[in-house]
């Protein structure tokens, strides 16, 4: 049986200075280059979030030294239900006047609304009104 | 594409000799073959998902995830495991010399003459090393590319819902969500188009496809192919290992001088 010399070459087995830090550059960079986008997302969104927070603070607290908190303990908005919009009561809040008055809606559903409101006159939400607040009060 | 004279011993042609050029060791082909697995199926469901593809989408975009952990921890074990050959990899992928512009003016290491120069000599092509310059230029995308869609995913996977498994949440507010998912979109795009260039010189192309076996099977690469294409590399070759071994019907076949001395030597016995 013949034979021959079967030789296998490869790369050197070492590695320069030059490509040492160059691979360890690259390494390094990636595991820096992921900490700082990250943090700086992070970190730009948790100043954003603490900014939003103290401001809702601010809302809350300049609310709670308000005399007048909520819109149903408002006199005015009292008088307006007692004498308009529910007249005689303050409750039932939702009538046919108050719904045309004071309610209102967005999007996709104002056209179906302003059908709503041409549809029926004024008087009629009134008259409506007047009648069904007769059979609340009995 | 010229052949460059090899004047190193270890590379140069012998009768009796048979060279074997081991390319990529077995770390670096199990790293090749989880990127390539993770980035692929990452790529196609990750178009799925773009487009609105009728497909189960938290399957889809959970598998997504786990095949990107794949994509990175992968390369990343390697860089640990073998982080000579990954610093020789990168050593290689930021060096240009002369020969990569002349390569680059070739045009594209004359792989663009058959389409736009057909009926004039081919250009002259400097040899090159271990990567060509396109192969070098490829690299050096999919390396930053491939950090900067880790980073992203990570962020996006963590920012969305619960988080990644409820162990880790991010929140980056609905500004952050937006530019990292546009980046990681972007990205994506790119490193999808290089892919596309590297499958296609690598593994279909008929005077390169022969890299797809070097990557692929036992890391060794053509001798013919390396001296006409990376004859640069050829020159700093070392000898790993020398060994007399009986020879093969694929050697004979290779080697017509050889198969005569065969015969000649039984017809003495």
């Amino acid at each position: 049986m013949s034979t021959h010399t079967q030789r296998t070459i490869g790369d050197p087995k070492g590695i320069t200075r030059r490509e040492a830090l160059i691979g360890a550059a690259t390494a390094i960079g990636s595991i820096l280059a992921a900490t700082a986008i990250g943090g700086v997302f992070v970190g730009t969104y948790k100043k954003v979030y603490e900014y939003i927070a103290k401001r809702k603070g601010v809302l809350y607290a300049n609310d709670q030294a308000r005399p007048l908190r909520t819109s149903h303990s408002n006199p005015e908005i009292i008088a307006l239900y007692e004498q308009y919009l529910s007249p005689g009561a303050v409750a039932p809040s939702r009538t046919e006047l108050s719904h045309r008055l004071c309610h209102t809606v967005y999007g996709k559903n104002v056209e179906a609304h302003v059908a709503e409101l041409k549809s029926r006159s004024l008087e009629s939400a009134e008259q409506e009104t007047h009648a069904y607040m007769e059979t609340f009060k009995a | 594409m010229s052949e460059m004279t090899i004047t190193n011993p270890a590379a140069q042609e012998q009768p009796g000799l048979e060279l074997r050029i081991f390319k990529h060791n077995l770390s670096t082909r199990i790293m090749h073959l989880c990127v390539a697995i993770g980035f692929m199926y990452c790529g196609v469901t990750g178009l799925l998902l773009f487009f609105g593809a009728p497909v189960p989408r938290s399957f889809v975009a959970l598998s997504h995830c786990l095949l990107g952990v794949l994509f990175i921890s992968a390369p990343a074990v390697y860089v640990v495991a073998n982080f000579r050959s990954f610093s020789r990899f990168m050593g290689t992928i930021f060096h240009y010399d002369r020969d990569d512009v002349g390569w680059i003016a070739a045009p594209m290491g004359g792989y663009l003459d058959p389409y736009l120069f057909r009926n004039k000599p081919p250009h002259y092509v400097p040899p090159q090393e271990k990567y060509n310059t396109g192969q070098k230029l490829a690299g050096i995308c999919l390396v930053l590319g491939g950090v900067m869609l880790a980073i992203t995913g990570f962020l996006m996977w963590a920012n969305a819902g619960e988080g990644i498994f409820g162990l880790v949440k991010i929140d980056i507010g609905p500004g952050g969500t937006w530019f990292i998912w546009t980046l990681h979109y972007v990205m994506a795009l790119l490193m999808l188009a290089v892919f596309a260039v590297h499958f296609f010189l690598g593994a279909i192309y008929k005077e390169t496809n022969v890299e797809f076996g070097t990557m692929f099977k036992d890391g060794t690469a053509d001798y013919a192919y390396t001296k006409k294409k990376h004859g640069k590399w050829l020159q700093s070759l070392e000898v790993i290992d020398e060994e007399v071994v009986e020879d093969t019907p694929e050697y004979l076949a290779q080697h017509p001088e050889a198969k005569q001395a065969a015969s000649g030597a039984a017809q003495e016995k």
